[in-house]
């Protein structure tokens, strides 16, 4: 095996979990209502009270930023389903059919790909109206086109391999085929991709939530703060550094555990002389009636 | 969204170097600007009116009395009144207003615009000499002056494209959403005394703020309490703060769930904290009624605030409290949405405090800001809705109660239909004297607070930021004469 699988598994067992379950943490319990009124304790300092002070309601700014990020994965968590689920189904269906179907499919995906994901999610968001919910659909269905025709390409790539012929060779059914040997291809690099575009989705949940479009602008979602709190810009500059604070963070822990899998897994072709594949004791017989090869054992490196 | 991302773009343009300061106009930043030229449209009237385009026959001065205008008088003969003009009055293009077309004029508006129906119907006029015009309206009206003060009444001449008024300002350039360029009306009174002006919409608050400290902006109309404590700090800028005949208000959609119940409506009025309101916005006073407390028609007691009294009223409707203190009922929850618009960002900022006050009783609010709440107000497309509203813009009552109230009005926006309302609306008609008048007014506050179809919130004070060019500046107690005729600029 790759002598890299063990730290990309590292990663992805301690952060990725960690921040999921900090995430689901804030999602449920905050230590204030996170809308909570106190006009006696409005721009209050940080205590021990309230780590991170009050605001002009004199609303906890904590509370508010941990709900602002069970919102943000709640969207994040549905963009994410929607586009490896939409781009796995379109880009499968294309890569097994043909003619004007695989056509239609592929441009379809193609369109979905060429148009902003954010002003996909405006446009819809504004029918829609704004929450965690329809703005994760609206950012989900501006996203999957780059998926479909990953899992297209890959698709392909993996039906042309000469195990999957072979497969089919023997019997083996086209659904078959898809779901044994094609979808584990091609979710290893979907997923590897997803990882590297999450940190995007959250720039692009805070901007549709700073720009509103008929949202409820106090609902404690870090960009709606940042909008909520361009007021104070000057005379309270934290109430706007602490959201945006929390997405550079959050960018930054998502590209640490998945984006950099990508870089990992794939290493640089220059001064790289791993091997690309290391075969270890191999016996190769030429007889007709025996088998061609036996004892293999080898360890394949993906680029 | 679209005023966030104009805002935005607004920003930008604020960093340009501005023009000669002693030559360029003066520049009115505010939220808002007509949608129109033509005072015969919508609230183009009022709006143009604040712009000091267009005028009424009578005004209303900076004391709230109502004194004559483009009028020299208006007296009763009869079922009719004849209104007697000004002499050498002149429209800015040059014409003179005189009595057939002040006819022409009242003609026009009373056909286009239903808002000048309002209390004088479709009035019969005939033309009694150069100055004079009799008006007979269609139902009887007691207190006249204030009626021909209203904006959807302002004079205009119109020649199928253009409308020409007679404000100490006519417009030049219109950027519709965006600017509005005036220069003085060759044809008013001091002409050269005021200067050019330049209003720009600024619905960004931080925005707005902003173009007053960089320069760009010389007058700030109704900026937000939370950038006053930074512009006080600047000596080259003067805030001026002054309290408002406008009214705060919730409208409830009474053909809606939840607030077709009478005791949910109650509930709601008694709920709100408006002590919370005024803390959030700064300054202000609590509501009494429709009314500020300025006028001698107001009803005098703050709204009443009691929680406990709220809750009981909903458990008599049957919406009950559940574990988590969210109440329901046949197994729909307590909930509504509240819509409110960022061009009054006082309203957006007491907003979320309002929700508090409901929520701690059993509701789930839902706050909505949209750019135009005008058209969701009149397709009543709305739960319940914030709303800013001058109380008395004619210096009489009868205008709001007639325009919002009257079970028949096209601006009805919460669907309130009372006999007893009606009724009373009638009877104030036929009263003429000021004291029976506020007297009137105040039953039929009290028709209304048991309905309860609108909860009155809060009085509030505007703030206006000048600067160094503008500082002599002195804003009226409303928005309806942000500029007037003694608009002065120093070099």
């Amino acid at each position: 095996m790759s002598h890299h699988a063990p730290a990309i598994v590292e990663r992805r067992l301690w952060v990725l979990p960690a921040l999921a379950g900090t995430a689901l943490i804030c999602a449920v319990w905050q230590p204030y209502a996170p809308d909570a009124i106190d006009m006696l304790n409005r721009h209050g300092a940080p205590t021990l009270a309230h780590w991170l002070g009050t605001d002009h309601l004199g609303r906890d700014v904590l509370a508010r930023l941990m709900a602002g990020m069970g919102r943000t994965f709640l969207a994040l968590g549905i963009v994410a389903t929607m586009c490896v689920m939409l781009g796995l189904a379109v880009g499968l269906a294309a890569a097994s059919t043909s003619g004007i179907l695989r056509g239609a499919l592929l441009r379809v995906a193609e369109f979905a790909s060429v148009m902003p994901t954010l002003v996909v999610a405006i446009a819809i968001v504004s029918l829609l109206g704004f929450d965690a919910v329809t703005a994760g659909i609206a950012l989900g269905l501006g996203a999957w086109g780059p998926y479909a025709l990953l899992a297209d390409g890959l698709a392909r790539r993996a039906l042309s391999e000469p195990y999957v012929q072979a497969a089919r060779a023997l019997g083996g059914t086209k659904s078959r085929l898809m779901f044994r040997h094609v979808l584990p291809a091609v979710l290893d690099t979907q997923l590897a991709y997803l990882g590297a575009k999450l940190g995007r989705i959250v720039i692009a949940y805070a901007a549709l939530a700073f720009l509103g479009l008929g949202a409820d602008s106090s609902r404690p979602d870090w960009g709606a703060m940042l909008f909520e709190y361009r007021l104070y810009m000057f005379d309270h500059p934290a109430l706007m550094l602490w959201p945006g604070f929390a997405v550079v963070v959050t960018c930054a822990a998502l590209r640490t555990a998945l984006g950099q899998d990508r870089g990992a897994r794939v290493p640089a072709s220059s001064g790289d002389t791993a091997a690309a594949l290391e075969c270890a004791d191999l016996h190769v017989h030429g007889a007709a009636d025996n088998p061609v090869a036996t004892g293999v054992e080898t360890a394949r490196r993906t680029g | 969204m679209q005023f966030r991302i104009l805002a935005a773009a607004a920003a930008l343009a604020l960093t340009a170097v501005p023009a000669d300061a002693q030559t360029r106009p003066l520049v009115v930043g505010q939220g808002f600007l007509t949608d129109s030229l033509d005072p015969a449209q919508g609230v183009a009237g009022w709006a143009l009116q604040s712009h000091g385009v267009a005028e009424t026959l009578f005004t209303v001065d900076r004391e709230g009395r109502i004194v004559p205008n483009l009028a020299e008088s208006v007296r009763r003969d009869g079922e009719s009144f004849i209104i007697r003009l000004k002499p050498d009055l002149k429209f800015a293009d040059g014409s003179l207003l005189d009595a057939t077309a002040l006819k022409a004029s009242l003609d026009r508006a009373t056909k286009e615009n239903p808002r000048a129906r309002g209390q004088i119907g479709t009035p019969a006029l005939d033309v009694l000499n150069a100055r004079e015009l009799r008006l007979r309206p269609e139902r009887p009206v007691a207190a006249i002056e204030s009626v021909l003060a209203e904006f959807p009444l302002a004079i205009h001449k119109f020649d199928g494209t253009n409308a020409s008024m007679t404000g100490p300002f006519r417009a030049v350039e219109f950027k519709r959403g965006e600017s509005l360029r005036l220069e003085p009306n060759p044809f008013y009174r001091d002409v050269a005394s005021r200067p050019a002006v330049t209003i720009r919409r600024i619905g960004d608050a931080q925005t707005l703020a902003l173009g007053l400290e960089s320069g760009e902006v010389d007058i700030a109309f109704n900026l937000a309490p939370e950038t006053l404590p930074r512009l006080k700090r600047r000596p080259e800028l003067t805030i001026k703060s002054t309290p408002v005949a406008y009214q705060y208000m919730a409208l409830l959609n009474t053909q809606r769930a939840p607030f077709d119940d009478v005791k949910v409506r109650q509930a709601v009025d008694l709920a709100i904290d408006r002590s919370m309101l005024i803390a959030a916005a700064n300054g202000g006073e609590t509501a009494t009624g429709m009314f500020p407390r300025v006028f001698p028609f107001a009803s005098e007691s703050p709204r009443k605030h009691d929680a406990r009294e709220a809750e009981k009223l909903l458990d008599d409707a049957g919406w009950k409290a559940g574990a988590n203190g969210q109440r329901m009922k046949d197994g729909r929850a307590l909930e509504f949405t509240l819509t409110t618009y960022p061009q009054r960002p006082d309203l957006v900022t007491i907003a979320p405090v309002i929700r508090a006050s409901l929520e701690r009783i059993g509701f789930r609010v839902r706050i909505e800001v949209t750019e135009a709440i005008s058209p969701q107000l009149q397709a009543k497309r709305y739960d319940a809705a914030l709303w800013a509203m001058h109380a008395a813009p004619g210096g009489d009552g009868a205008f709001v109660f007639e325009q919002y109230l009257r079970s028949t009005s096209a601006t009805n926006f919460m669907s309130f239909a009372s006999a007893p309302v009606d009724a009373a609306l009638d009877r104030l008609r036929e009263i003429d004297a000021a004291p029976a008048r506020a007297a009137a007014l105040k039953g039929i506050e009290q028709l209304v607070f048991a309905q309860a179809p609108v909860v009155y919130l809060m009085t509030p004070v505007w703030h206006v930021g000048l600067s160094k060019r503008a500082a002599s500046y002195v804003p009226y107690p409303s928005d309806y004469y942000v500029l007037r005729a003694d608009l002065r600029a120093s070099p």
